[in-house]
């Protein structure tokens, strides 16, 4: 062998460690980088030569600087996103929800109830105190002003998700194109033999943030593109990508293709979050109070009807609701503007309280299909407080499966200074010792000039 | 296990987080006192705590409707007890008046019992809570007033009415004592009425009555049936000399129950006093029908609890006297009567107000009850939670040292 050999190979070498210690530091420069994947330089023999007999060492070369990436976590972090996000979204709407009713508190629904009850109580044993009437009319007004809020804030709440939906649809369609660029640029560019694992970095992160808001399914093509489907329908792939509009349908909200097709079913991610509560949870709650409001408005007018009020002449067939329609409680205009007109009187002696007695009795009146309405409230704050316990209950869990997914990917993929340095090390002294080498034929070859 | 920097700061992160977000809970938990801020924390406390508010809400209703009932009770007690402070005094008057001797001063002894008189109806007209103690529920008018001309005493002709106040869940207790029940003249129609008799069967019972000047006049009163189970009244009121000065222009309608025989409606309504007023003749009475059954027999009975009303029995006793006339023995047996029913009226009052003490000292141990069982559920044991915010404090303090000493090092530091 030549000495010039020891030339190439040693200045072989130094190429091979220069790019070692770059493919190094580009892990260290994106130790904090939560998309990152961790590269990893895999060396090989250099093909040997065969000369006069003999096999002739080539040295060291890069076969490839690979990945280190896991697909089945891949798809299992993505598949739990879906789930956390949808449970973790529902939890954090329904505890908004919560906040409506405020309970349990003095501001909450049932204490007004009971406020309003109690005022006609009250009244029953001074029947003609116009101060005892002003205070069933604050009481009637706080109740009032109380559902009215609770559903404003329904009708709210209803318009924010339709809004917040919308722009997750946009999100989606804009993540759908980035993706897709992605799949063409990595097929160009390893048909070109140029790297891609930065590229598949950037794009399995989209599909992460993807998995986040909508159910979606992932599978690679032998290109290495990511075909992607929601909910069965194709969104990206290595040719196009597909845009999604937002739609509603019968009360409940999804997603459709631009260009035609029914509505997708939806059943992970904020987007699936959000079609639950606005088609289903805030309809049912909505339902559960208005039963409970007119079945009260109903059962008190019908009794206030049969009373007389302290006018003189007496009146009587008074409603004390003027209506409750469209979540909007309404007490009686003429009342509010005139006192006396509570009929309470059962025979019109301005005395006699006896229908403020079966008013305040109707807290006990199963009035509500079976159920006093104490107890249907109970039941609905019930059901809404199960509701976000349970979301909350199912977040948490789906976020330690997600944390340790996550752990397990980082022990993978994530980048260990210790290692990298280690390595850094390990290549720097394997550069010097190649520098060294050089400098050894460097020698050998002035000790031959010398002879000369 | 390959372990990363990022996985180190993860766990520390999320061990921070969730030490903070305990020690968040228990600061709010601490400074508002209560457990349970939203349903989510604990649905079935939750409702729990709404029920049990709920029903100290009533609570505190029931016991207000007892304090404001007690607070009537006792004026009524007061009233009352002026009123017999002054009708016994007007009893040892008549009794001294029995006194030959003390005849001779009857003009005095009439300006005595005339400001015994004054101070009652004065009573009988006062007011608690805004209210004619004894106006029953008619607060239009005061229930007693001195004719125009001064020689009788008008009552309100709707002094009845019981004012009703519920002191408890089941129970709804009347607070007042009404002009009618003390002070009113109740003829009442005892006895039965016969289901098996046609319809048109006529049932006739008369009774002398009188008006507030002590003239007796004839009171008619005629059943008749009008289907089964169902009968109609009608009134006639004749002068001594036959001549009729009332009758009645709308029948009062009659429901029995078929069952019991018991009376179930009046006029459509549960059954209650009719007053009957004839102004020009002074006459004003109430007629209680509630006693009527209807069984085989027709057998109707008019009996009254007085011949006219104390205020008016002595404004005649007070006239008489002014004239040299002593008072009659039943007129003396008339103040008797009435003060005796004022002393049934007090004892009556005595068991309400007892009545009211039982149920509010049951109300208030209720309301401990509920209220210590609300706090079981939603309350805070601020030292358990002190104790341990202490403690999670402490180990958030040792999580953030051991983070600070180890999570900087690395390869590099020994480099």
């Amino acid at each position: 062998m030549a000495i010039t050999k020891i030339f190439d190979i040693s200045s072989r070498s130094l190429s091979v460690y220069r790019r070692a210690l770059e493919v190094t530091s580009h892990n260290i420069a994106n130790a904090n980088n939560p998309a990152f994947s961790r590269q990893r330089v895999i060396f090989e023999t250099d093909i040997s030569d065969l000369n006069a007999g003999k096999v002739w060492g080539n040295g060291v070369r890069i076969s490839d600087v690979q990945r280190v990436r896991d697909a089945l976590i891949e798809a299992h972090i993505r598949e739990a996103n879906s789930k956390f996000y949808n449970n973790s979204r529902q939890s954090q709407l329904i505890n908004n929800i919560e906040q409506f009713f405020s309970e349990p508190g003095d501001l909450g629904l049932s204490n007004l109830f009971a406020g309003f009850f109690n005022s006609f109580d009250e009244l029953a044993t001074s029947p003609n105190s116009i101060p005892l009437r002003l205070s069933v009319i604050n009481a009637a007004n706080n109740l009032s002003t109380k559902v009215n809020t609770i559903n404003q804030s329904f009708a709210r709440m209803k318009q924010d998700i339709k809004d917040e939906f919308q722009n997750q649809v946009q999100a989606i369609n804009t993540l759908l194109k980035q993706i897709h660029q992605i799949n063409k640029e990595q097929f160009t560019n390893s048909y070109k033999g140029l790297a891609v694992n930065d590229l598949l970095d950037k794009r399995d992160d989209l599909i992460q943030q993807l998995s986040q808001i909508v159910n979606i399914t992932v599978t690679y093509d032998q290109n290495n593109n990511a075909n992607i489907s929601i909910g069965g329908a194709l969104a990206a792939d290595g040719l196009h990508a597909a845009e999604f509009e937002a739609t509603e349908s019968n009360g409940r909200l999804s997603i459709k293709l631009k260009n035609g097709g029914i509505p997708i079913i939806l059943n992970g991610g904020q987007l699936n979050a959000l079609s639950e509560i606005y088609s289903d949870k805030i309809p049912a709650y909505q339902k559960n109070l208005d039963q409970i409001v007119t079945a009260f408005v109903d059962a008190v007018n019908q009794v206030h009807k049969q009373g007389y009020s302290i006018t003189n002449p007496p009146q009587t067939n008074i409603n004390f609701f003027d209506s409750y329609e469209n979540g909007v409680l309404k007490v009686n205009q003429s009342i509010l503007d005139n006192p006396s007109l509570i009929a309470i009187s059962a025979d019109g002696d301005n005395g006699n309280g006896d229908i403020a007695l079966q008013i305040a009795g109707l807290r006990e009146a199963q009035i509500v299909n079976g159920a006093t309405v104490v107890d249907a409230y109970s039941a609905l704050i019930n059901g809404i407080g199960n509701d976000a316990l349970l979301q909350t209950n199912y977040a948490q869990a789906n976020n330690m499966v997600l944390s340790q997914l996550e752990d397990q990917r980082q022990s993978l993929s994530g980048v260990s200074i210790d290692e990298e340095m280690t390595n850094v090390l390990k290549f720097q002294r394997s550069y010097e010792a190649s520098a060294k080498l050089i400098t050894v034929a460097d020698e050998m070859i002035r000790t031959i000039l010398e002879m000369v | 296990m390959r372990i990363t920097e990022t996985m180190m700061s993860n766990y520390y992160i999320g061990s921070i987080n969730q030490l903070k977000d305990r020690i968040a809970l228990l600061q709010r938990q601490i400074s508002s006192g209560v457990k349970i801020e939203k349903p989510s924390d604990s649905p079935t406390g939750a409702v729990r705590v709404i029920r049990n508010n709920d029903q100290l809400n009533q609570l505190d209703t029931y016991l207000k409707n007892i304090h404001t009932g007690l607070s009537f009770l006792d004026q009524t007690t007061f009233a009352l007890q002026s009123i017999q402070d002054e009708v016994l005094n007007v009893v040892g008057k008549l009794e001294e008046l029995n006194n030959p001797i003390n005849q001779q001063n009857m003009s005095l002894y009439a300006d005595m019992i005339e400001n015994s008189l004054r101070l009652m109806v004065d009573v009988a007209n006062s007011k608690a809570d805004g209210k004619y103690i004894f106006g029953g529920t008619d607060q239009t008018a005061k229930p007693f007033v001195y004719s125009s001309d001064g020689q009788t005493i008008e009552q309100n002709t709707k002094i009845r009415g019981y004012n009703k106040v519920r002191i408890s869940q089941e129970i709804e207790q009347r607070i007042n004592i009404t002009g009618i029940e003390i002070f009113g003249t109740i003829v009442s129609a005892d006895g039965t009425l016969d289901k098996n008799s046609s319809v048109g069967t006529i049932v006739t019972q008369n009774r002398a009555i009188y008006d507030n000047l002590g003239n007796q006049y004839n009171l008619q009163v005629n059943i008749e049936k009008t289907n089964s189970n169902q009968y109609q009244v009608t009134y006639n009121i004749t002068d001594g000399g036959g001549n009729t000065v009332y009758t009645s222009s709308t029948p009062n309608q009659l429901v029995f129950n078929p069952t019991t025989g018991a009376l179930e409606t009046l006029d459509g309504k549960s059954p209650s006093v009719i007053n009957i007023s004839v102004p020009a003749n002074r006459i004003n009475f109430n007629i209680d029908l509630s006693q009527l059954r209807e069984t085989d027999t027709n057998q109707v009975l008019l009996n009254a609890n007085q011949d006219m009303d104390i205020f008016n029995q002595l404004k005649i006793i007070i006239d008489n006297l002014r004239n040299g006339i002593p008072p009659t023995e039943e007129q003396r047996a008339a103040v008797n009567v009435f003060n005796s029913k004022v002393i049934g009226k007090l004892s009556e009052i005595g068991n309400i107000i007892n009545q009211f003490t039982s149920i509010e000292s049951m109300l208030t141990q209720q309301n401990l009850d509920i209220t210590e069982n609300n706090t079981q559920v939603n309350g805070v044991d601020v030292a358990k939670a002190i104790i341990e915010l202490q403690n999670q404090d402490y180990l958030l303090q040792l999580s953030q040292k051991l983070a600070a000493t180890i999570l900087p090092k690395s390869l590099l530091d020994y480099l």
